[in-house]
């Protein structure tokens, strides 16, 4: 066995329980199967490519998720600059005022809404979220990685994180307000 | 009071999380405990938190990606395992397989063209060259345009079905002018590669719009060593060489037929990039679309 192919089977052993979670990950950043096919080969090729940078010891899938992430997002900030431009600035004033009160409660659908809502809304909700938004609650929520986690793919403080988790899921309750309004789950000025 | 409330907010947030110190913990408790409208945001996170992952769903690879990403290893592979070839900045093109690309193009997209080049030698066919285990540096057409182009020599033995799955899993993009009725220029990304291949040339990318129906399209690769600026512009007179971006193509066009990309030293990815930028520098009217070439 060359060292060649060591190293491949190294890298192969690593990635193969890394590769349905990296392909739901990109899915989950990029909404587009075609588009998330393209990102885990990517991803991967990268990762292989760059495998001697890897530290032995340290987190594999750390290591690779952040290169799908970060591969991702330079991939579609520019589609999405104008728009996170504006929602930066605007989740930045809202969560100032928000600060009189622990829930805006007229606007805000309940935990039992929840439920009244479909998947897809859900998923238009988490497609709304600028990118930096989506990935965080993303890599939280359905990748279950701790903070700490988060804050080394992501390259942010811990801090950072904590408070984009709490912001993305402010925007996604006012998104998804707006879609239990629309179908009669909760009405206009009803306390979620 | 604002900023007390706003932080109560977000460690509610990282309570859904499991990530409060346990001075946040008690805070959090105390505040579950006393206040119903605290409770509530709390149900309220964890049922977003469920729907979140719900919504998110879970999903097998598949297997197209897996294939890809089992033959970009592979290429990876043998690019390691090659020797490195020597670059030759001035020397990057030469006449042989220069033709032979540019050739590909004439025969198989241009006819109307290659019929009004009546001296242009007949291809020298470089299939013995052709290297089918690497994805950069393979030149890659179906079974009828290899016929068609390189008549009396055998290809890989491999079904057209085969071929046109080897090409589909190459594609990675293509750039068609929309103001161009009959051709469409297009670039053909490889799937596998998204870096700079070293000695290697990426190459050319025309093709008639039913010939694109029918995946009919092709890529030429060849070293760059083999491949001549001046050469390109014998057989093509029409070709003009630009640098863009510390990478220096080759262009052509005639009237509203684009055609030719030629980089010594690029990845298809970045020729995706590129294309737009390179064929303003030939006073050729921009390619505007990218598109997904059909799988």
């Amino acid at each position: 066995m060359t060292d060649g192919d060591s190293r491949r089977d190294e890298f192969e052993a690593l990635l193969e329980p890394l590769l349905r979670g990296l392909f739901n990950a990109a899915l989950g950043y990029v909404r587009d199967h075609a588009e998330a096919e393209d990102a885990v080969q990517e991803t991967v090729l990268r990762a292989y490519r760059s495998f001697d940078q890897w530290e032995r010891g340290t987190n594999f899938r750390a290591w690779v998720f952040r290169i799908l992430t970060n591969y991702c997002i330079n991939r579609f900030r520019s589609r999405e600059r104008g728009v996170d431009a504006v929602a930066f600035d605007e989740v930045e004033r809202e969560a100032e005022l928000a600060g009189s009160e622990l829930v805006s409660a007229a606007t805000q659908p309940d935990a039992a809404v929840f439920d009244g809502l479909l998947g897809e809304e859900v998923q238009q909700a988490l497609e709304a979220l600028p990118m930096e938004f989506r990935a965080v609650l993303m890599l939280s929520d359905v990748h279950e990685y701790s903070y700490r986690e988060i804050a080394d793919i992501l390259g942010i403080p811990i801090g950072t994180v904590r408070s984009r988790l709490f912001r993305a899921r402010r925007m996604m309750r006012d998104e998804l307000a707006g879609y239990a309004r629309e179908r009669g789950v909760i009405r206009e000025g009803e306390d979620g | 009071m604002a900023d007390d409330r706003l932080r109560l907010a977000e460690l509610l947030s990282a309570a859904v999380d499991g990530e409060l110190t346990a001075g946040e913990q008690e805070t959090v408790e105390r505040l579950l405990a006393t206040d119903p409208a605290a409770a509530r945001e709390h149900a309220t996170l964890l049922a977003l938190k469920a729907a979140v992952r719900r919504a998110a769903g879970v999903q097998p690879v598949p297997e197209l990606v897996l294939s890809r990403v089992r033959r970009g290893l592979d290429a990876i592979d043998a690019e390691t395992a090659s020797e490195p070839a020597p670059v030759r900045r001035l020397g990057w093109l030469r006449p042989a397989a220069l033709f032979a690309a540019v050739a590909v193009v004439l025969v198989v997209a241009l006819p109307g063209l290659h019929r009004t080049r009546a001296g242009t030698p007949t291809v020298a066919a470089p299939a013995h060259q052709a290297r089918w285990d690497l994805a950069p540096a393979n030149l890659v057409m179906t079974h009828r345009a290899w016929h068609k182009t390189f008549a009396g020599q055998t290809p890989p033995a491999q079904s057209p079905d085969e071929m046109a799955r080897r090409l589909a899993d190459k594609v990675g993009y293509a750039v068609a002018p929309p103001d161009v009725p009959r051709l469409q220029a297009a670039l053909v990304g490889c799937a596998a590669c998204d870096h700079t291949v070293p000695g290697h040339l990426t190459a050319v990318f025309v093709m008639e719009r039913a010939e694109h129906e029918a995946l009919s399209l092709f890529q030429v690769v060849a070293p760059p060593a083999e491949l001549d600026a001046s050469g390109f512009r014998e057989h093509c007179p029409g070709v003009q060489v630009a640098e863009y971006d510390g990478v220096r193509l080759a262009l052509w066009s005639q009237g509203d037929r684009h055609v030719v990309l030629a980089a010594d030293r690029a990845s298809c990815g970045e020729l995706a990039r590129l294309v737009p930028a390179a064929v303003r520098l030939a006073s050729t009217p921009p390619l505007q679309r990218y598109a997904r070439l059909p799988r």
